[in-house]
């Protein structure tokens, strides 16, 4: 009796003790790696093979992935190291994988370093269905930076070395976001139209893409069409309750707008002051001497600012924000002068030397106070340093 | 008829292995949480059910397979069961058949429970079904028939351990089938690439293409099953054809004769 | 007409090229192979109750498996009801049970009967009626839905023979039946055997017990090291001659006995009764008249012959069982 006693206390006192050691040495691990940034993954090619032909499992499996770390860093710091790999593997795995490519242009295509790795991205996307017909497309695509390969392509199919239309065994998504996000995103055109041209090979292209072409080939947008398409993607959200593609795709909107409606008004405004010699006094004089059919609104709500004297134009959101980064910079240098000398500069010229002055990036001036150090822009006059 | 026999009794004999019971119980509950799962995800809810359904029907019927068929003809010859059911008039190779379809029995009533969870699933979740998912599931049934067979090929001459390898291998190499193919093929073209640059092929790529050229017509091809992707984003256009299920039924009437074979020259110790 | 007949059977083991003995690895460059059986020639009669005796290691199991094709034989020839071994048709009329048998343990008494009935080729009403006659046959009715898990030895050996049956065969091959039975098991086995000689069956059994081979076998044949050592009639081969008298008295005093003492082997006295041994007939004449002389009673006089043990040691020189 005393024997099992003695067992079960034993039994006891163990379990207790190890629950408390373990309790103690979790409490100084420092569980921070919640990202997908730790996870290698070896190229797309190499991991087809090894997931046995449970493709589309793997496929999910890694975007479930890279949805969880891209939530992590949307809310944090927003850069997104290593996704690259992952949209890889993604697209290998699944070539008709549409939320992948959707994703990447979202994730990959917002920072301007990040141009690369997403045209590469893209390349091998494409280059991945390509047979030995195409071997130096293929190759192209395959071993050469992701700019210069567009333009070998491109030389390519001037050259009618790609097939007449429609004839491609390749999901034409992939050509088409790519050229998408070359537009919008990277303002590059040429690339575009190169992805474009690739697109409308592909089998299973639907008619409305070929516009596109003829489109760019204008530099002007079939605006409906790609507006279209984000707000399909924020009404999509909302029936999803996935608020943070709603939000992603509402950012986008307004920012896709913006840049369209800027370029609108800076391709008028240029060619009205070819005609009349001039700039427009006011941003309506374009609507009434018929260049455009109405002003349209401001998509961030806070108006645009117009400079008649030199014709730049730009919405106030952008231009606000703009105008703090450098006045944060100048008042940087001017309490630094301070500092230093324990008055302030007499003039900018004085603070920076002469001929390296800052330059107001709206082509408007600096009114500086030299009495007391506060310096703004007469852009937006509202915000002083 | 005697082959029935043998089948039944080892249907009830695997029925009793309690790794059936494991595994049966991960299937389900992988399948049931996918639907926590595709909360995950943003906009591809359907897809991810589906897929992890497939998925699971299709892994653990691999390794029910597998794991139950391992020990099935060596735990006859090692218990010695089987001398009082050889002493019979049955022949051997009635013997090993019955041991075959007993543990395919088995595998697709397994197979058949994890389905209907698996439409029941898809039915309450609202992602309503269609005929392409049936179809998948129908090709993975042809798949663990090729499968089995192995099982009870390694089993009739080695222990559960070894069989248990060498099936694994087989399936993995069947379902790497189609890229050994592709590296044939690679290895062609760059072949041709040497020759039309005038220079000498080695002789070691020549073997290799060959070597690879026959392996991937002689071992199975499992890779011909998946048609999950097709499942995923084009299902009107799935459909079933004869040749693979043709295959599958030679494939493993090839097999069960090696079986067979080895099973009539044993000499029972 | 024969029932059973070998011709040279022999069945080599060879072993493996690499092999290890006593933790040391040995390398056989030259072949090496173990004789299970050699040459083995030996012809069984129809209705008769044949033997095949020998100690662990002669070949008797090997033979037994030989003819029931769960090993095949490196050289020779064998028939059973005239037909060879791989004849699948013979094996209707024949039965077997394996020595120390294994069967599938969660299978319930019927449901075992039922199983092998199907592989017979007996249709259900059949199996069935076959069943319930065979459990109650051996005497294990009460357990038939007892799975064979719960069964003790002699159950099994039981069930086992019931499974022998089913066909009612004609020839019954049976590997070490009485092994590992109590004495009422035993007399029981021997009883089946002997009820189904007189309906006819041909048995062909291995055995250790050398008692009860005594009592019910027609023939034997010995084996030893793999080779056939002696064949034929028991009392054929056992000597003759009466090794001793065994002698049971009432009423003789021990006294009166004493002086025969040396010539005695063994007198036990146990209560009223006196047990003697004589080793030497002659004296038998002399014993009997004392007590005779003494007006004692003579319970039993009986003479012992050569016993199969004593064979063994005698013929094979000190290697007994």
């Amino acid at each position: 009796m005393m024997r099992k006693v003695l067992f079960i206390i034993l039994i006891i006192i163990s379990f207790t003790a190890s629950v408390l050691l373990q309790n103690r040495i979790l409490k100084k691990v420092k569980l921070d790696i919640p990202y997908i940034d730790s996870l290698y993954l070896p190229e797309g090619n190499i991991v087809k093979p090894l997931v046995l032909g449970y493709d589309m499992f793997a496929a999910d499996f890694f975007w479930l992935r890279t949805i969880q770390a891209f939530g992590g860093h949307w809310t944090g710091d927003r850069v997104y190291a290593n996704f690259d790999r992952m949209f890889d593997v993604i697209i290998t795995l699944d070539p008709y994988f549409e939320e992948a490519y959707l994703f990447g242009t979202l994730v990959l295509g917002d920072e301007a370093k990040d141009k690369e790795r997403t045209y590469k991205l893209f390349n091998r996307g494409i280059a991945n269905y390509l047979d030995n017909r195409l071997a130096k497309m293929k190759d192209a695509l395959i071993n050469e930076e992701p700019m210069t390969a567009l333009k070998t392509v491109q030389k390519l199919i001037d050259e009618k070395y790609l097939p007449e239309m429609q004839v491609l065994d390749l999901p034409y998504k992939i050509p088409y976001y790519a050229g998408y996000m070359a537009y919008f995103n990277f303002s590059e055109t040429e690339s575009a139209l190169t992805y474009y041209e690739i697109a409308v090979r592909c089998k299973d292209v639907p008619d409305w893409v070929f516009r596109h072409i003829p489109w760019l080939q204008e530099k002007m947008g079939e605006y409906i069409i790609a507006l279209d398409k984000w707000r399909r993607d924020y009404n999509q959200a909302v029936e999803d309750k996935d608020e943070l593609i709603m939000s992603v795709a509402d950012e986008k909107i307004k920012l896709t707008t913006n840049n369209y409606y800027l370029k609108l008004f800076r391709d008028n405004i240029k060619s009205f002051k070819e005609k009349y010699g001039r700039f427009p006094n006011k941003l309506e004089e374009l609507a009434e001497k018929k260049y455009l059919p109405f002003i349209p609104p401001e998509p961030y709500g806070t108006g645009y600012l117009y400079f008649p004297k030199t014709g730049v134009i730009i919405d106030k959101k952008t231009a606000e924000h703009d105008i703090i980064v450098y006045l944060q910079h100048i008042k940087l240098q001017i309490n630094e002068y301070y500092k230093k000398t324990n008055k302030y500069p007499n003039t900018l010229t004085e603070l920076f030397g002469q001929g390296k002055e800052i330059p107001e990036p709206f082509l408007n001036e600096w009114i500086y106070d030299n009495k007391t150090g506060k310096i703004y822009s007469t852009t937006v006059p509202h915000i002083v340093f | 008829m005697k082959v029935f026999a043998i089948a039944k009794n080892t249907f009830k004999e695997a029925v009793r292995n309690r790794i059936l019971y494991l595994l049966l119980i991960f299937a389900i509950l992988m399948i049931g949480s996918s639907r926590i799962l595709a909360l995950l995800t943003i906009s591809a809810h359907e897809r991810v059910i589906k897929d992890i359904g497939l998925f699971g029907i299709n892994f653990f019927g691999v390794l029910i397979a597998i794991l139950v068929g391992i020990g099935l003809v060596y735990h006859e010859i090692d218990k010695k069961t089987i001398y009082t059911i050889i002493s019979k008039p049955i022949h051997r190779y009635q013997f090993i058949l019955g041991k075959y379809f007993g543990l395919l029995i088995t595998v697709y009533v397994n197979l058949i429970i994890m389905t209907l969870f698996f439409f029941f699933m898809v039915l309450v979740l609202g992602i309503g079904f269609h005929i392409s998912l049936l179809y998948a599931i129908i090709y993975t049934a042809t798949e663990l028939a090729i499968v089995t067979a192995l099982a009870i090929v390694f089993s009739s001459f080695s222990n559960p351990t070894m069989a248990a390898i060498y099936t694994l291998i087989m399936f993995i190499i069947g379902r790497m089938n189609e890229d050994i193919l592709r590296f044939a093929q690679y290895l062609a073209r760059e072949s041709e690439k040497l020759i039309q640059a005038g220079q000498h092929v080695p002789p070691f790529s020549k073997f290799l293409q060959g070597f690879a050229n026959v392996i991937c017509r002689v071992l199975p091809n499992l890779g011909l099953y998946n048609i999950r992707a097709e499942v995923i984003h084009a299902p009107d256009k799935v459909m079933i054809s004869w040749e693979p299920l043709l295959y599958a039924f030679t494939y493993s009437a090839f097999l069960l004769l090696i079986a067979i074979f080895i099973f009539q020259k044993r000499n029972f110790k | 007409m024969t029932v059973v007949r070998t011709e040279k059977l022999t069945k080599e083991y060879k072993h493996d090229f690499i092999e290890f003995e006593y933790g040391r690895m040995k390398v056989n460059f030259v072949p090496k192979k173990t004789c299970a059986l050699i040459d083995l020639d030996l012809e069984v009669q129809q209705g008769e109750i044949f033997g095949l005796l020998g100690p662990n290691g002669a070949g008797k199991t090997t033979s037994i498996k030989i003819l029931m094709s769960l090993i095949y034989p490196t050289k020779g020839k064998a028939w059973i009801l005239d037909k060879p071994l791989d004849n699948i048709s013979v094996k209707t009329k024949l039965g077997y049970l394996p020595e120390n048998p294994y069967f599938y343990d969660y299978l319930k008494g019927w449901e075992f009967l039922d199983f092998y009935g199907q592989l017979y080729g007996l249709n259900k009403s059949e199996r069935l009626k076959k069943a319930k006659e065979l459990l109650k046959l051996v005497g294990i009715e009460y357990a038939a839905n007892l799975p064979l898990k719960g069964y003790s030895k002699g159950m099994l050996q039981r069930i086992g023979l019931a499974q022998t049956l089913l066909n009612n065969p004609t020839v019954v091959i049976l590997d070490e039946p009485l092994g590992g039975l109590d004495p009422f098991g035993r007399k029981e086995m021997r009883d089946i055997i002997l009820s189904l000689k007189e309906k006819g069956v041909t048995i062909f059994f291995s055995s250790h017990i050398l008692s009860d081979v005594e009592m019910i076998c027609d023939r034997v044949a010995i084996l030893y090291k793999g080779r056939l050592k002696a064949l034929g009639k028991l009392g054929e081969l056992l000597s003759a001659k009466i090794n001793e008298w065994e002698i049971t008295t009432e009423g003789l005093e021990e006294s009166k006995v004493s002086d025969l003492k040396p010539h005695i082997k063994k007198l036990i006295t146990q209560g009223k009764e006196i047990f003697i041994v004589l080793d030497n007939p002659d004296i038998l004449p002399t014993v009997l008249d004392r007590i005779n002389r003494e007006n004692a009673r003579l319970i039993s006089l009986v003479p012992r012959k050569e016993t199969l043990e004593e064979y063994f040691i005698r013929t094979l020189g000190g290697n007994q069982e």
